[in-house]
């Protein structure tokens, strides 16, 4: 028998979710006037590939600059946390271990995270062409980076929020998540010119996702950032990588089900 | 001891620095049902939990049809468990929340589903969402969700809770005809009464410890 599973309530949110996304921040930042969009692959670059806002008073770019990773972390923040409460334990334990749940669930994140930048960039796609009448470059390349570098950070915004959410109770830890990300932009934008960024990844991953498209060479971190595609994907896998090991250890020791007001 | 079917070796458990579990032993044989009888704050319901792998014990072991419980091994195979105040999905049918459970482990079809709601009373075809039961209702679900794949052992901890008298009496049975299947049931309960109808053995708790115990056909 089928149910109405909220496993694809999950998909079908962050599919929305992205589209919606991909609507917004490309509208807010894009050019109004089709003669200032240029060619097809200025477009996309544009749609897709948004310096962050260098200026701590563009407060509102910087929140749009944000905006889809924000959208995803509320469409997915309780991933984790809604088999650490009250009905998933007859889900775990149905499981049969709970590394297996936790790999299942990473693995998950991973996906929604996939799904969301995808339904992005498709709708950027969209946006640009509507907005130049049809002149936009399938340039698939640039969008398949687009997609692996923003899902791999937004699904790392989504573990730690998820974990979070596992460790200080379902509602703090989603708030201090969704917190976090903010702090990230502001910092971001406050370390813009340190010349120290790219070694700083750890208190500035945001500056990973700042890349320029220039015609001859392509896809270039914007300048005075000195750091290569190839580095931003080690940085950002090691970041995953680190958070589910703690993640994976945390779980295997938690006691589950276990609230505040437990006694007997 | 190490051949019955759960065994509860020297298991301490500390929560909140305050000790939930104290040198905690117990034997339960094979097909047997056992009562766990106490106070609130006794640590009947810790005790069912860290069974089921929920809770990790910080000292002692626990085995489960002769396998411990740990990293490889971190629920008991063929669980079924009711815990108090745990729900289900508020937005779903009875049966769809079944079904839902059901997908995990993929064993059973809706046949097994709708025979587990009859027999704690409910009807499979009740269109109202769980949100909308009452507290009996919410609790004979729990109970068939925790039959319905007929796990070889049982947790019930307070299974009669909430029910009325009819509800409790179609418990009783359903637990008898369970031990007659083969399972082992372990259920903890304040109600003396349903201890001493249904158990074999019962248990006495006392601030997290055993306190004694007593076999029906010792």
């Amino acid at each position: 028998m089928k149910a109405r599973w909220r496993l694809d309530r999950c998909v079908i949110g962050c599919a929305i979710g992205g589209a919606v996304s991909g609507i917004l921040t490309p509208a807010y930042f894009l050019p109004a006037g089709r003669e200032e969009l240029g060619s097809g692959a200025e477009n996309m670059r544009m749609a897709l590939f948004r310096p962050l806002p260098t200026e701590l008073d563009d407060l509102v770019s910087a929140i749009f600059w944000i905006l889809p990773v924000l959208i995803l972390m509320f469409l997915c923040g309780t991933v984790f946390s809604r088999d650490f409460e009250r009905c998933g334990i007859y889900i775990f334990t149905r499981s049969r271990s709970r590394s297996r749940w936790y790999i299942r669930k990473s693995v998950k994140l991973l996906a929604l995270a996939v799904v969301y930048y995808a339904m992005h960039a498709a709708a950027c796609l969209c946006l640009v062409a509507g907005k130049t009448g049809g002149n936009v470059a399938c340039a698939a390349e640039l969008v398949l980076l687009f997609i692996a570098l923003h899902a791999l950070f937004g699904c790392i915004m989504l573990q730690i929020q998820n974990l979070a959410g596992i460790f200080a109770g379902s509602h703090i830890g989603y708030l201090a998540a969704v917190l976090l990300t903010i702090i990230l932009a502001i910092c971001a934008m406050a370390a813009y010119n340190s010349s120290a960024i790219k070694l700083a990844f750890l208190a500035n991953p945001l500056a990973h996702l700042n890349y320029e498209w220039h015609t001859d060479v392509g896809l270039q971190p914007v300048q005075g950032m000195d750091f290569t595609l190839a580095e931003s994907f080690i940085c950002y896998g090691t970041m995953w990588a680190i958070l589910f090991v703690v993640g994976y250890g945390y779980i295997n020791h938690a006691d589950i089900g276990i609230c505040s007001r437990e006694e007997s | 001891m190490k051949d019955a079917y759960v065994v509860v070796e020297h298991v301490y458990k500390k929560l909140r620095g305050r000790e939930i579990l104290r040198d905690m032993n117990l034997s339960v044989p094979s097909g047997a049902i056992v009562g766990l009888v106490g106070a609130n704050g006794s640590g009947k319901s810790m005790l069912l939990r860290t069974i089921a792998g929920l809770i990790k014990p910080s000292k002692g072991k626990v085995w489960v049809a002769g396998k411990p419980l740990g990293k490889k091994n971190s629920f008991p195979e063929d669980l079924g468990i009711v815990i108090e105040n745990v729900g289900l999905w508020p937005e779903y049918t009875g049966m769809e929340n079944l079904a839902l459970l059901a997908r995990i482990r993929n064993k059973i079809g809706r046949q097994e589903m709708e025979e587990a709601l009859k027999s704690v009373g409910l009807s499979p075809s009740d269109s109202r969402i769980y949100r909308k039961y009452s507290l009996g209702m919410k609790q004979r679900l729990a109970i068939a969700q925790a039959i319905m794949e007929r796990p070889k052992l049982l947790l019930l901890d307070e299974p009669a809770n909430a029910l009325d008298e009819k509800g409790v009496a179609l418990i009783h049975d359903l637990i008898l005809r369970e031990r007659k299947r083969g399972a082992t049931v372990i259920l903890s309960s304040h109600n003396r009464a349903d201890i001493d109808l249904l158990c074999d053995s019962v248990y006495f708790l006392e601030e997290g410890k055993v306190v004694g115990r007593e076999d029906k056909y010792a």
